[in-house]
């Protein structure tokens, strides 16, 4: 028996490639999450095992709601909320796993320190926002200095390795917006796969948003705060080995907290530093 | 020789008519006062005092009053000023105060509205809304 006609190899060849291809060619990601305006579409970043995507749901939209798309379609996953940050851990249940690209151990420190996006668009560090106006963020983001156009919430943002050091969050004005540094991208990871949620810890110490310093208002009774020694009138110096010098960067230190993990806190107390080991308790409780 | 009962009733007529020379009785009291103050001065202690203090007061006749009023009318106003009053301190106190340990307070915040919110997630849109006020973490 011989093979096909020479008049239908061309053809059989073209079939083979039109089939071919689309599956050579890595799959789109996407996310979108319901709100009023309609579905909001977030860039997605795989992470760790490839079966695990990490978006970010824009303020307004039902984070609950979302949906982890792959080339328009959608595949089915476990859905994983943190309501502070807003980031959704999507772990897919009926898809291969894809390449990963690494993340940074931490964002980078100072400013001028160039990122790029998978599309080609780049950008510069530009220090820190810790409060936007009158309204104190929940934790630090990255400034970015964009020489376009800033990307679409949810986009990488790598370093000059291809290591991921942000997640772009929210558009500041031309060429500017904000990102997540990758530290809260695996502060959520790691709720995730212990807990199976991002809990928020708790100490049981108040600060007062007024204050120039960021110095302890009240002790809860019984509270961990309380247990580890923590007092009134006392400074907040380190949280975690976060240094601590306004109101700001201790909420920031707060959010990296985890529950019933011990962490060691620096106060000054009468002119003196104090260490302190505190473990929180679930702020769920 | 014994007086005859003629002679003692002679004797007795004259002791009828007998009379103190002029002014005898105006000098005797003046004279009696006298000798009575001067038993007065000598006696010492307090009796004494209150004695000289009685004449001296029985003496003033109607100026007496004045002085009584002038007398009511001072201790009652120096009662009015030393009075004990609440909240004033009546001076040292009789026992040492042992004052309690001071402890540190924070630094209080001032009394009118916050402006300052804090946001509970990343929603920056201008409509968000934070929490004021002392935060508890």
């Amino acid at each position: 028996m011989t093979g096909p006609s020479w008049r239908c190899r061309p053809a059989l060849i073209a079939a083979v490639w039109a089939l071919a291809v689309p599956a050579l060619r890595a799959a789109s990601w996407a996310a979108t999450f319901p709100g009023a305006a309609g579905q909001a579409i977030s860039a997605v970043v795989p992470v760790e095992d490839g079966r695990h995507f990490v978006a970010l749901a824009a303020p307004g939209t039902r984070a609950e709601g979302g949906r982890l798309l792959a080339d328009g379609k959608e595949v089915a996953a476990k859905v994983f909320v943190d309501p502070v940050s807003r980031l959704v851990v999507f772990r897919a249940t009926t898809t291969e796993a894809v390449p990963v690209p690494s993340l940074r151990a931490a964002a980078p420190l100072g400013s001028g320190f160039p990122v790029q996006a998978p599309d080609g668009g780049r950008g510069v560090t530009d220090g820190w926002v810790k409060q936007v106006g009158d309204k104190v963020l929940p934790l630090s983001l990255l400034k970015i200095r964009y020489t376009g156009a800033a990307p679409p919430p949810g986009t990488p943002l790598a370093d000059g390795e291809g290591r991921v050091a942000a997640i772009a969050c929210h558009i500041a004005g031309p060429g500017q917006g904000y990102a997540l540094p990758v530290e809260v991208v695996r502060r959520v990871l790691d709720g995730v796969a212990r807990d199976g949620a991002v809990a928020k810890a708790w100490l049981g110490l108040s600060l007062s948003p007024e204050a120039k310093t960021p110095q302890v208002q009240r002790v809860v009774d019984d509270s961990p705060a309380s247990r580890a020694g923590v007092r009134v009138a006392d400074v907040l110096l380190e949280i975690g080995g976060r240094p601590v010098e306004d109101y700001a960067d201790a909420v920031n230190a707060f959010y990296f907290l985890r529950p019933a993990t011990t962490v060691r806190m620096k106060v000054r107390r009468d002119g003196a530093e104090v260490a302190i080991s505190v473990t929180p308790e679930s702020a769920a409780k | 020789m014994k007086p005859t009962a003629e002679q003692i009733g002679n004797l007795l007529a004259l002791k009828r008519h007998e009379r103190p020379e002029e002014g005898y009785f105006e000098d005797f009291l003046v004279d009696f006062h006298r000798r009575r103050r001067e038993e007065e001065v000598r006696k010492t202690g307090l009796a004494g005092v209150w004695t000289r203090f009685s004449s001296w007061v029985s003496g003033l006749g109607g100026a007496k009053w004045a002085y009584a009023g002038g007398v009511a009318y001072i201790g009652v106003m120096a009662a009015l000023v030393l009075a004990p009053r609440e909240g004033v301190p009546q001076g040292p106190a009789a026992t040492p105060v042992n004052f309690p340990e001071a402890k540190p307070v924070a630094i209080p915040t001032p009394q009118q509205e916050s402006k300052v919110e804090q946001l509970q997630d990343l929603d920056l849109r201008p409509s968000a809304q934070g929490n004021r006020g002392e935060q508890v973490f």
